[in-house]
């Protein structure tokens, strides 16, 4: 090829046979390789690439050529004897279309070409590299936003619940405490003349107001600790009848108007937990039940056994818990919108009902009288029954 | 599942349906239509199975998951998946250049699946490791040849674009891919080198338990005689054929000389198996 017109092309033109070893080469070849032609005929093609060139002839281009008969606008690198850098070229290469094959290839240089490629590929991946940057920026921030939110979420939770605290404090300990300084204040002064009958109710008054402060003073406890995240419970045996039987007389002598009764299944299992919870928890059912359902109606504790563990329920035939109010019951301070104006409380009974049975391992709940009741509501608490262990 | 696996690695079946069953595995760089020159004169004795790995071919590139091919498991899996989905038995397996690698996974995972491994042109690591060690590579190397593919896929994007994006309305460009040999998507086929050329399954080559031939080239760039030689040490039950060949892909360069390679592999070993028993 050397010697003929094509020496004067500028460009690398090559002759390859069927295996694409180099069978001719122009002028121009040596020049981009910077090799006379006859150092390199009668080697193969890919003998010229650079390494990484190498790679993408012999794994994606020379199947190509083979099956396709051609390939086109090929950017390669040819490896250099010189300086040792590289020069870029695109290569266009078709089979003869001659019996004995091989193929016919063009290869042009293209410096700026490729450097403005290059460019231009360093521009897209540090756009790239940006865009994701941001992106992770922009998740971080989202994050960040959402944590502060939930904080503040948090420290607004935190703030009502010391508010509805000092308001509770402020009210239901306030009365109480009212009542007993005026009474004994009363007693003080006027004891000697009083009707004895008067004296009596008197103390009555006294006795009633600090029993209530006493249970609210637990109940208080209770939620301080539970705020805390605190609750110890201790691994007593609990014969929970008992305790139900118990706390039902207490309460059936201080609301005589109401006719309690209790049903307890024989042979209940025994349940582990601290008795004074349990009784605390059974006593604000009570109380509840009592302050919700008008003089005369019955109060109905069933304890049974169920689902491996002791259930027990206090039913009431109050005018029964909206469904609006089912779902907050248990929280914290919350009064139903309808008993709010009807009957004193805290809202705290309940909560610290539901605390003081989970840290025990149970469940509480609240729900419509079962039928065939048509009105009044059930309140009930479960509490697993003790693994039995063999002590041998 | 079945289905699903079989159209989205776009499996197809030639050959005889009651012959032994071969699996090819295309390597890097390239698809299924890679084997169409050494198939025709297997197809009378093999059930012969083709596939494209999600990214080449006809696959279905949608299914393309990065996590999923971001090590060889991932390919090897889709390996299984075939052999699951037509409960395949005794496997000749051919793979190709890294497909060898994702063969002897698959192997080891099932090895009641495969028969026999004919590796082509296998590396089971492309990266030096000196002085130990010659894969034949520099990390140099590897960054300059996905460099030279980034280059070159902005101008293949041009014409992978329609498929890759999917276009309803022009379904006839689809036909134009279908027709144009070793069609890879530009990303898909840039990760697949990355795991390709950082892969080093060494540490895997002794859990191998399906007999093997080793198909050398005697000048290959790719996967050079020295690893040619490391493997023939290291794999246990493995066979070494030198074919005097140029390049990467006997099986496109010279047809003939690798199906009778594996044709006297495989009745070398039938024998055997016939004296064994």
């Amino acid at each position: 090829m050397t010697g003929s017109a094509l020496d004067a092309v500028p460009a690398g033109i090559l002759s390859l046979a069927e295996d694409l070893t180099i069978t001719a080469a122009n002028r121009g070849m040596g020049e981009i390789v910077g090799r006379e032609p006859a150092t390199f005929i009668g080697r193969p093609f890919d003998a010229l690439l650079s390494m990484p060139a190498r790679i993408l002839f012999q794994t994606h281009v020379y199947p190509a050529l083979k099956a396709d008969g051609r390939v086109e606008e090929v950017f390669l690198t040819l490896k250099s004897e010189l300086d040792g850098v590289s020069t870029p070229v695109l290569l266009n290469a078709v089979r003869h279309d001659t019996t004995a094959g091989g193929y016919a290839a063009v290869l042009v240089r293209i410096q700026a070409r490729a450097r403005w490629e290059t460019d231009l590929l360093d521009a897209t991946r540090a756009l790239e590299l940006e865009r994701s940057a941001s992106q992770q920026l922009a998740t971080e921030l989202a994050g960040a936003a959402a944590d502060l939110a939930t904080r503040h979420a948090e420290e607004e939770r935190n703030h009502a619940f010391r508010d509805a605290f000092i308001g509770v404090v402020g009210h239901e300990l306030r009365t109480p405490i009212t009542t007993i300084y005026g009474m004994s204040q009363l007693l003080r002064r006027r004891f000697w003349t009083m009707d004895p009958t008067l004296v009596a109710q008197h103390l009555d008054d006294i006795s009633e107001e600090s029993d209530r402060l006493r249970r609210l003073t637990e109940d208080l406890l209770v939620l301080s600790r539970a705020e805390g995240r605190k609750l110890a419970v201790g691994d007593d045996p609990i014969l929970i009848a008992h305790v139900v039987r118990e706390a039902v007389e207490q309460e059936a002598a201080r609301a005589p108007d109401h006719a309690f009764s209790v049903d307890a299944a024989a042979a209940l299992p025994i349940v582990v937990g601290e008795e004074t919870y349990v009784e605390q928890v059974v006593r604000n059912l009570l109380t509840n039940a009592v302050k919700y359902s008008d003089a005369g109606t019955p109060i109905r504790v069933l304890v049974s056994t169920e689902d491996g563990g002791v259930a027990v329920r206090v039913i009431d035939a109050g005018p029964g818990v909206s469904p609006e109010a089912l779902e907050h019951l248990f929280e914290a301070f919350y009064r139903a919108p309808e008993v709010r104006r009807s009957a004193a409380g805290a809202g705290i009974g309940l909560f610290v009902s539901r605390e003081l049975v989970e840290a025990m391992g149970g469940r509480i709940w609240a729900a419509a009288a079962p039928r065939p009741s048509v009105k009044g509501s059930e309140f009930g608490f479960w509490l697993p029954a003790a693994v039995e262990v063999d002590d041998d | 599942m079945t289905e699903d696996t079989l159209r989205r690695l776009a499996v197809r079946e030639t050959g005889n349906p009651a012959g032994a069953p071969m699996l090819f595995a295309h390597g890097f760089g390239c698809d299924q239509s890679m084997w169409r020159f050494i198939t025709p004169a297997l197809a009378s004795d093999h059930r012969i199975i083709t596939f494209d790995y999600v990214g080449a071919g006809s696959s279905d590139r949608s299914a393309y998951d990065a996590e999923r091919y971001a090590s060889l498991d991932g390919y090897a899996d889709d390996v299984l998946q075939i052999v699951r989905a037509l409960d395949l038995r005794d496997v000749v397996m051919v793979a190709h250049s890294v497909s060898a690698m994702i063969a002897v996974l698959a192997s080891i995972a099932e090895p009641e699946r495969f028969a026999q491994l004919v590796l082509v042109t296998p590396s089971p690591r492309y990266l030096d490791d000196l002085p130990e060690y010659r894969g034949g590579f520099s990390p140099a190397d590897i960054d300059g040849l996905l460099q030279m593919m980034d280059v070159n896929a902005m101008g293949w994007a041009a014409y992978l674009a329609p498929v890759v994006m999917g276009n309803p309305d022009r379904p006839e460009l689809a036909d134009d891919l279908e027709a144009t040999f070793c069609s890879i998507d530009p990303s898909m086929a840039r990760q697949f080198a990355q795991v390709t050329f950082l892969a080093d399954n060494r540490a895997d080559l002794g859990k191998v338990t399906t007999p093997s031939l080793l198909l050398q080239c005697r000048n290959d760039a790719v996967a050079p005689m020295s690893v040619g030689a490391y493997l023939a040490e290291h794999l246990p039950g493995s066979t070494l054929q030198i074919i005097e060949a140029t390049g990467h892909c006997p099986h496109v360069s010279h047809p003939d000389e690798t199906v009778a390679a594996i044709q006297a592999y495989l009745a070398t070993q039938d024998e055997r198996a016939v004296i064994t028993a």
